[in-house]
């Protein structure tokens, strides 16, 4: 089976150290029971959070496994055993094809998303991994609208300032070309100005 | 003479520091940053020479003494310790709260205390009842209460407070950098508007023919770094009129402006007068909380001005961000260039106009 | 002693990395045969790499070398493009042939010891690698009794001329359990003649299964899913063939692995990218070879 290209991070080698519990040896089945047991949590739901090598690695399986659910359909064999196999808990089969499948043919992939949390340790870092358009508050606060700072404000004076000095420059040479009589308009403005000084 | 880049570096380093008295290579200098250097507890530059010399620094002492009498009254007036509840709102259920208060003592920046430290050091200004009010002017009656900083979504009333801070800072500067022989009375200034890029100050000097050299403008910003580093807070008072007027004797636009300003008040006999530091001044509006929450700042131009009926005068004009809003180098340039030009804003008031 | 298996193919002298591990061959399997069996008389008729591309699916076998590593740590897609730029560039001067391992080829080089400079080896392609200018083949022959293997790189400078004497397949996509076959079925004739291969005619697939010399063998052929070999289980030492079964049974989970199965492919968006440059440059030769009639 072919994939089209998945929109989030794969890191060049997967990450192998996936245990099933402390102390333990990780093997070949063990990394694909605990990728099951996280998977089956998320798309339960809908927004997890896990130790991000954990995070990075499991968003790639779900990027691939809702792929091939969009791409197939339930109809198709291959397709419903996979989702069969990741979703521990089988009402989550008819979740992913009847709820996800349509959710996610509106959006582009990637269809997840993650948060670095801050932790106490700066060693541990953790992840927030969620599915768009879930239910929730949205992790992140809608920006703000910046326009009334004053750093803002006095940006935008002088931007347009600039832009009036401009205008005028272009006009003023194009009044030179059309009537090159006398004097500049330069000196004619800067009379203008101190005698407005000079009646006040 | 050629000066090497290391020698002028040289030069420019002893002008600012405080042991180098003058000005060695340019002794005709009107400005020096260390009139200002140390502020309280300085030996005038009059204890030695004269008797008794009206000089800044004398008016300045006068005045903060007549202040700080009055406020130490003000507070020694409130005979019994009555309670107010201030109500503040938080971003969320957790941080709301309802404060009991002391009446006529507590102010806003009390209550921040026992709200939270990152309010307590970022709030510029207070809204009571809706109103913009002071951080230092004492709550009155229970009340609803909110702070505002510059990076909120509207800070347009802090924006304002800013920039009327910007204008008591410059004549804060502008009384102190002369030397003794010129006399500086502090006019006004005109109503906060951000859009022509600088906040002002209108100064009658008794200088003929003035325009600033490249050095005392930056002397003069030095003195703003100087009060800006040490934070200090901005202290609000309502004073009876005769009592301004005993404190501005010295200052004839002052005298002037007076009694219209306590008109225009509620109890037609009050104003409204600012310190930082120990100068003296008369505002209507709210200021920040403290200085120490300027981050960029400069004083970028003098433009001489004349008013009518008055005569001339010396437009001091700034710019100036929250320290809040960092501005890289290069935009700040901008800022700077912009507010170099000369600023016409409110050149057609009449001298009895209130200042707000 | 009990050698692990990877220890035991290196002391063998064959890289792991070449052989098909566990995986059907490629020229055999479902997708191949749907692109390779078919008569294509018309170079239309051949199915796109992807719907709704121009490249067809058949450059995959014609021109694997394009294709980039699987090796996500070793793709770099300057790196990539500039190789390609290359191998063409050697492409306008020396012509490589459709080729498949299995097929009889000769290879001609320059030698600055033989007589005329030249030296010319014939043999049975038993492998065919490498990813860009790195591209190899290794033909297989038995000279004077003693089996040969030489190492070609394509895109070598010192490469004169490649010929295919007879373009085949064979039902695996490696051959090394040549090594442990009767030596006629390594042997090639050094004066065979060219046995031109009419354009148009799917490349013929030659079923041979061979029987294995008797035990010791290089290599442990058993636990490798070859299918032009046959061996007697019972023939095997003591041990390996309980190990056998275990050994070919993939674990039951590998199926559904989407992962690995990404990670061990080249995406086809990518695959195309890759193709484009080899497929304008075709273009490019067949209007020239139109335009001059």
């Amino acid at each position: 089976m072919s994939y089209d290209k998945i929109r989030t991070l794969v890191p060049p080698k997967a990450w192998k150290h996936i245990k099933a519990t402390w102390g333990t040896v990780p093997t070949y089945a063990m990394r694909l029971e605990k990728i099951r047991q996280m998977m089956t949590g998320l798309f339960r739901y809908e927004r997890i959070e896990c130790h991000d090598k954990y995070g990075l690695e499991i968003q790639q399986y779900t990027e691939l496994l809702l792929q091939e659910a969009i791409k197939y359909g339930p109809r198709h064999k291959p397709t419903m055993e996979t989702v069969d196999f990741y979703m521990i808990e089988k009402d989550l089969v008819h979740k992913t094809f009847k709820l996800f499948v349509p959710r996610f043919a509106r959006f582009e992939p990637p269809y997840t998303k993650i948060h670095f949390i801050p932790t106490q340790n700066r060693e541990i870092k953790r992840v927030l991994l969620e599915l768009k358009g879930n239910p929730f508050p949205p992790v992140e606060p809608r920006p703000l609208d910046r326009k009334g700072s004053l750093v803002n404000i006095l940006l935008a004076e002088a931007k347009r300032d600039y832009v009036r000095q401009k205008v005028k420059a272009e006009s003023a040479k194009e009044e030179s070309r059309d009537a090159p009589v006398e004097e500049p308009v330069e000196a004619t403005q800067a009379k203008e100005t101190t005698e407005a000084i000079k009646e006040e | 003479m050629m000066l090497s880049r290391y020698r002028k570096l040289e030069l420019i380093c002893r002008k600012f520091s405080k042991n180098h008295v003058r000005f060695l290579s340019q002794p005709n200098l009107a400005v020096s940053a260390d009139n200002a250097s140390s502020t309280l507890g300085h030996e005038t530059s009059s204890d030695s020479s004269t008797k008794a010399a009206i000089t800044n620094d004398t008016i300045r002492a006068r005045r903060n003494a007549l202040f700080s009498a009055e406020k130490t009254r003000q507070i020694e007036s409130v005979r019994r310790i009555e309670k107010i509840e201030v109500v503040y709102r938080g971003q969320n259920e957790a941080e709301s709260c309802t404060l009991m208060m002391n009446k006529h003592l507590s102010t806003p920046y009390d209550c921040t205390l026992h709200i939270k430290q990152m309010i307590a050091r970022r709030s510029a200004l207070a809204v009571v009842d809706g109103k913009p009010w002071d951080m230092h002017r004492p709550l009155n009656a229970s009340c609803d209460i909110q702070f505002l900083h510059f990076l909120e979504e509207n800070p347009y009333e802090a924006n304002m407070a800013f920039w009327r801070t910007g204008s008591l800072l410059l004549s804060y500067v502008a009384d102190r950098a002369f030397r003794d022989d010129f006399f500086v009375q502090v006019h006004s200034w005109p109503y906060q508007e951000l859009q022509p890029g600088s906040f002002l100050c209108d100064v009658g000097i008794n200088l003929p023919e003035w325009t600033p050299r490249e050095e005392e403008l930056r002397a003069m910003t030095l003195i703003m770094t100087r009060l800006i580093a040490k934070k200090l807070p901005i202290e609000r008072l309502e004073v009876s009129a005769d009592l301004a007027l005993k404190m501005f004797e010295d200052n004839q636009f002052k005298k002037a402006q007076i009694p219209s300003i306590a008109e225009k008040s509620a109890s037609k006999e009050r104003v409204t007068l600012y310190r930082v530091d120990d100068h003296v001044e008369i505002s209507n509006g709210p200021m920040i909380a403290n200085t120490g929450l300027f981050g960029r700042h400069q004083l970028t131009a003098v433009h001489p001005v004349n008013y009518h009926g008055v005569g001339q005068l010396y437009r001091f004009q700034g710019v100036a961000l929250p320290a809040q809003q960092p501005l890289n180098y290069f935009a700040w340039n901008i800022l700077q260039n912009r507010g170099r030009q000369f600023n016409s804003s409110s050149l057609s008031i009449v001298t009895d106009r209130k200042t707000p | 002693m009990a050698l692990s298996r990877k220890f035991a193919l290196r002391m063998a002298g064959v890289d792991i990395t070449r052989i098909t591990a566990r995986k059907e061959s490629i020229l055999a399997s479902k997708a191949a045969k749907t692109v390779l069996q078919k008569d294509i008389k018309d170079i239309e008729k051949i199915p796109p790499l992807r719907p709704g591309s121009e490249i067809p699916a058949s450059y995959k076998y014609i021109y694997p070398e394009f294709l980039a590593s699987t090796d996500m740590v070793r793709r770099n897609t300057l790196c990539e493009k500039l190789v390609r730029l290359d191998m063409l560039k050697r492409r306008t001067v020396l012509s490589i042939p459709e080729f498949y391992p299995g097929s009889i080829m000769a290879v001609t080089i320059s030698d600055p010891n033989a007589p005329n400079k030249l030296s010319r080896f014939v043999g049975i392609c038993i492998c065919r690698g490498g990813n860009g200018l790195n591209a190899f083949i290794i033909l297989r022959n038995v000279v004077d009794g003693l089996g040969v293997e030489i190492m070609y790189n394509l895109y070598n400078p010192t490469v004169r001329e490649i010929q295919v004497l007879r373009l085949e397949r064979r039902l695996d996509d490696q051959l090394f359990y040549l090594r442990d076959c009767a030596p006629e079925h390594s042997t090639v004739p050094f004066d065979l003649d060219v046995t031109p291969h009419p354009t148009g005619v799917a490349v013929p697939l030659n079923e041979t299964v061979l029987k294995l010399n008797p035990h010791p063998w290089k290599t442990r052929w058993e636990l490798y899913h070859f299918r032009g070999i046959t061996f007697d289980p019972k023939e095997l030492p003591l041990g390996r063939a309980k190990q056998l079964e275990k050994a070919l049974q993939p674990h039951e989970w590998v199926k559904f692995d989407i992962m690995k199965k990404y990670r061990n492919q080249i995406v086809l968006e990518d695959q195309e990218e890759m193709f484009k440059d080899i497929y304008q440059f075709n273009n490019a030769r067949l209007e020239k070879r139109r335009s001059r009639r």
